[in-house]
């Protein structure tokens, strides 16, 4: 079995986007586990955008151009589901 | 550092301060509407700011890069349209009310 050592972290993405998980990330993750339901939501569309980004540098600062797919997924999926976590919510509140 | 790497830091870390900020702001207001400016903020200003960065320090990658940063900005006025007549619809589940609305 042989291991492919991954590419090195460009410094300074990678410092932006632990700043990002971090000090962006936290909050909205706090944000999700208390208060109402409408709340909650948006604080679930603003981890999405933060989870986009940081994705997005991670995958330009590790060299892996392939891997912008996954934000490109994640920007489409997080517009269908805010729609529909919205839809439900109007019915459910 | 050249000047290509000093615009796109400058960029990346303003477009980062907006996301944190607007995170922060998106994560302690009481009103879920309120909150709604915050997001709105973050995905206009902030992610924007960090993908032109990101765009200007490496645009081999253009074309995905800029695909996910319409998505963002297109997305984001329908998603919070969309919250905001959910929260507008429903109420909210601990009594908060809509400024200018009679409750």
């Amino acid at each position: 079995m042989t291991f492919v050592a991954a590419p090195a972290l460009d410094a300074t993405l990678g410092w932006i986007a632990l700043v990002l998980a971090v000090a962006a990330g936290g909050p909205c993750l706090l944000a999700v586990c208390r208060g109402s339901e409408g709340e909650r939501l948006v604080a679930v569309q603003m981890l999405s955008v933060v989870a986009t980004v940081v994705l997005v540098v991670l995958a330009v600062g590790q060299d892996r151009p392939s891997y912008l797919d996954v934000p490109l997924v994640l920007a489409l999926v997080s517009l269908a589901g805010a729609l529909v976590f919205a839809r439900f919510f109007g019915r459910a509140l | 550092m050249s000047v290509q790497d000093a615009v796109s830091t400058v960029l990346m870390v303003i477009g980062t301060a907006v996301l944190v900020v607007a995170s922060v702001g998106a994560s302690f207001p009481r009103s879920a509407l309120v909150r709604l400016h915050y997001l709105s903020m973050a995905s206009m200003a902030g992610a924007p700011l960090v993908l032109l960065g990101v765009l200007v320090r490496d645009p081999s990658d253009w074309f995905k890069l800029v695909v996910v940063t319409v998505l963002l900005v297109a997305s984001s006025p329908m998603a919070s349209a969309a919250t905001a007549r959910a929260i507008n619809r429903g109420g909210t589940s601990r009594g908060e009310t809509v400024e200018g609305e009679a409750s």
